[in-house]
């Protein structure tokens, strides 16, 4: 039996470990958001993610390693010890369910569970290897993506003989400290509710984080940086009427000989301030595209160095955890096990682009063409009150 | 009939609590193709008429009549863009354009209507008052003062309007420039069928009209 296990990779890392994964969506959420992709095969269908619990994708590493390709039937045991010492995991809910074991074992196993797969799909990381000790990568590698149904078979079926093995353990400690569990939300404002629902279902002395938490924690110096923005913005649109309504003001009284000129040619008055706003419309497009742009260049490098300062602030705050691992927010003991680590403070640095979407756009051509046309209320007045007798004879 | 009238046409200006009036019930009617000049000392009311004649301004009583119609009723606008060309003491051209812009501009703003091949039409205008086509095409700022004044000239002439009002034009212009000048309007009187009012306080100048109308407190006398 020896010979049909699997040998996990890369064997110099110290915590291998085949993780299985389990899923409600046919199209593997992983690969919906590009941290796997599948490069043989397929994934499942409608009707294996209902019934099937022998389906399964493995890894490129992994099959080559082990001679698998799509088709290949590969077999696990799972070894049920008495009063097993297990390392407790990060409780974390998902609706992805995932099992996972320690390779290094303390004793002979009381009880062995055969469990067949059929290799369906290969897939990849799509991030490379940073090194032998890059332990998400090789979590990663040592990943099998299979249905929920698949991970409930094992889970019952371990549970079976667990409770007979061990019958003085709680349920609680034979299941949950195994599980990590992936909830994605279609919409991260439903964060609130599923936080509630979840915190009342949780095992006591466990806590419930999510990941959102690292974007709070950006947001916050964000929301503040909005608020000083919103006040820059109305001081600059109130410095820009005063000053446009002098400049314009100053701009006519050097035209007024011009503008008495076509009024006593015969110019009807509504054309010349049409024609004035016209050309003052004219200049501030153009402006204000400019500064648009410029403005969104010096935004986001602007926003980028404040994130990097942050990031270096929460990085010399950093506590260590109950095994000496440096732990931050970012860097929480569900990471251990790899489930954490689709939010790092790189990919939130990363996902934090300042761009121009059109609403955006369209609110600043609106300021901005809505401050000129009130800067111009004062010299329109001054051009339908302009005398040309005064001007001119 | 006349072609432009002054009915019962007063006008002051206020001077703190005082009216000091410029014009008295003052009533004259102006003709088709005739020459006139208004004289009169400085300061005696000669360009305040005219502002009211060209609806610059508006008289306190009485009324202007083009044709018939009360020209407040035509409109100021619409009357100083169809029906009067203004040639002002200093000119009032657009400095940065050329001659020919500053006609083609008063062209594009009248609602009469004008040949089609605009630009020709103003230049043989121009050489009419002795400026070629180099000149027309120099930016006014760069031409003398006389040669202003026939740009300006010119322009209240491209309006094809019947009325031209003119004050002191020939003030800055010497004496051959002057005769010159005079006899322009004369030919416009007479050839065009144009009402020609001249403003000027030169006694040369009005002996050369075809009429003379003086202006003292605020009083028209008519030579005869
Ligand atoms: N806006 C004004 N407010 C008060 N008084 C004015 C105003 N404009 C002109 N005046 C006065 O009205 C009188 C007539 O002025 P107007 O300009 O009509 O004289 P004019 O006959 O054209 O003189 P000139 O030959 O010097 O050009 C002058 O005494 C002048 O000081
Ligand atoms: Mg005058």
């Amino acid at each position: 039996m020896e010979d049909e296990w699997f040998r996990p990779m890369p064997e110099e890392n110290m915590m291998t470990t085949f993780g299985f994964r389990g899923g409600n969506n046919p199209y593997i959420t992983d690969i919906q958001e590009n941290i796997i992709r599948l490069v043989d095969g397929r994934t499942f269908t409608r009707d294996e993610i209902e019934n099937d619990t022998s389906s399964v994708l493995i890894s490129r590493e992994l099959a080559g390693l082990n001679g698998l390709s799509v088709g290949s039937t590969i077999a696990f045991e799972m070894r049920v010890f008495e009063n097993t010492e297990m390392m407790p995991l990060g409780g974390m809910y998902t609706t992805e369910v995932a099992v996972s074991r320690m390779w290094v074992e303390p004793s002979e196993p009381a009880e062995i569970l055969n469990f067949e797969f059929d290799v369906i799909g290969i897939f990849e990381p799509t991030r490379g290897s940073t090194g032998p000790m890059d332990w998400e990568y090789s979590e990663r590698q040592n990943r099998l993506y299979t249905t929920n149904v698949a991970i409930s078979y094992i889970l019952d079926s371990r549970k079976e003989v667990e409770m007979r093995i061990n019958p003085n353990t709680s349920e609680e400690q034979h299941f949950i400290q195994e599980l990590t569990t992936l909830f994605v939300l279609d919409d991260p404002l439903d964060l609130e509710n599923f936080r509630e629902a979840a915190n009342n279902i949780i095992p006591s002395h466990y806590i419930l984080r999510d990941t959102g938490e690292a974007f709070d924690a950006v947001a916050a110096p964000m929301r503040n940086m909005e608020f000083i923005a919103s006040i820059i913005l109305y001081v600059a649109i109130g410095a820009t009427l005063i000053i446009l309504s002098l400049l314009v003001t100053l701009f006519l009284r050097d035209r007024k000989h011009e503008i008495g000129i076509y009024i006593s040619l015969g110019e009807k008055r509504k054309k010349v301030v049409g024609q004035i706003l016209l050309e003052v419309m004219l200049v501030s497009f153009v402006a204000i595209t400019l500064s648009l742009f410029s403005g969104n260049l010096i935004a986001n490098e602007m926003s980028h160095t404040m994130l990097a300062n942050q990031i270096r602030m929460e990085e010399e705050n950093r506590s260590n955890d109950d095994w000496g691992r440096p732990m931050s927010r970012w860097n929480m003991p569900g990471n251990v096990h790899g489930h954490g680590e689709e939010i790092s403070m790189d990919d939130i640095r990363d996902a934090y682009e300042v761009t121009l979407d059109l609403g955006t756009i369209l609110i600043f051509y609106g300021i901005g063409l809505g401050t000129i046309i009130l800067s111009s209320v004062i010299p329109i007045v001054y051009i339908m009150r302009l005398n040309p007798k005064k001007i001119l004879m | 009939m006349s072609l432009l009238t002054a009915k019962n046409v007063s006008y002051f200006y206020q001077d703190g609590d005082t009216r000091r009036y410029i014009l008295r019930d003052v009533s004259y009617g102006f003709e088709k193709g005739k020459f006139y000049t208004i004289l009169g000392e400085s300061g005696s009311g000669k360009t305040t008429f005219l502002s009211l004649i060209t609806a610059l301004d508006e008289p306190k009583t009485g009324a202007i009549l083009y044709g018939n119609e009360d020209i407040k009723k035509i409109g100021y606008d619409k009357y100083r863009r169809n029906k009067v060309g203004i040639v002002f003491q200093e000119y009032n051209l657009i400095q940065y354009m050329t001659g020919l812009e500053n006609i083609l501009v008063a062209m594009s703003i009248t609602e009469n209507t004008l040949p089609q091949n605009k630009e020709e039409v103003a230049l043989n205008l121009l050489d009419y008052m002795g400026i070629d086509k180099v000149k027309a095409k120099r930016p006014v700022n760069k031409l003398s003062g006389g040669e202003r004044q026939r740009v300006a000239i010119a322009r209240a002439l491209a309006t094809n309007v019947d009325l031209i009002v003119a004050d002191e034009p020939t003030g800055n212009l010497d004496e051959d420039k002057e005769n010159e000048l005079i006899e322009i309007f004369k030919k416009l009187a007479r050839d065009h069928n144009k009402c020609l009012i001249v403003v000027t306080h030169s006694r040369e100048v009005a002996d050369k009209s075809d009429q003379i109308i003086r202006l003292k407190k605020g009083i028209f006398s008519v030579d005869e």
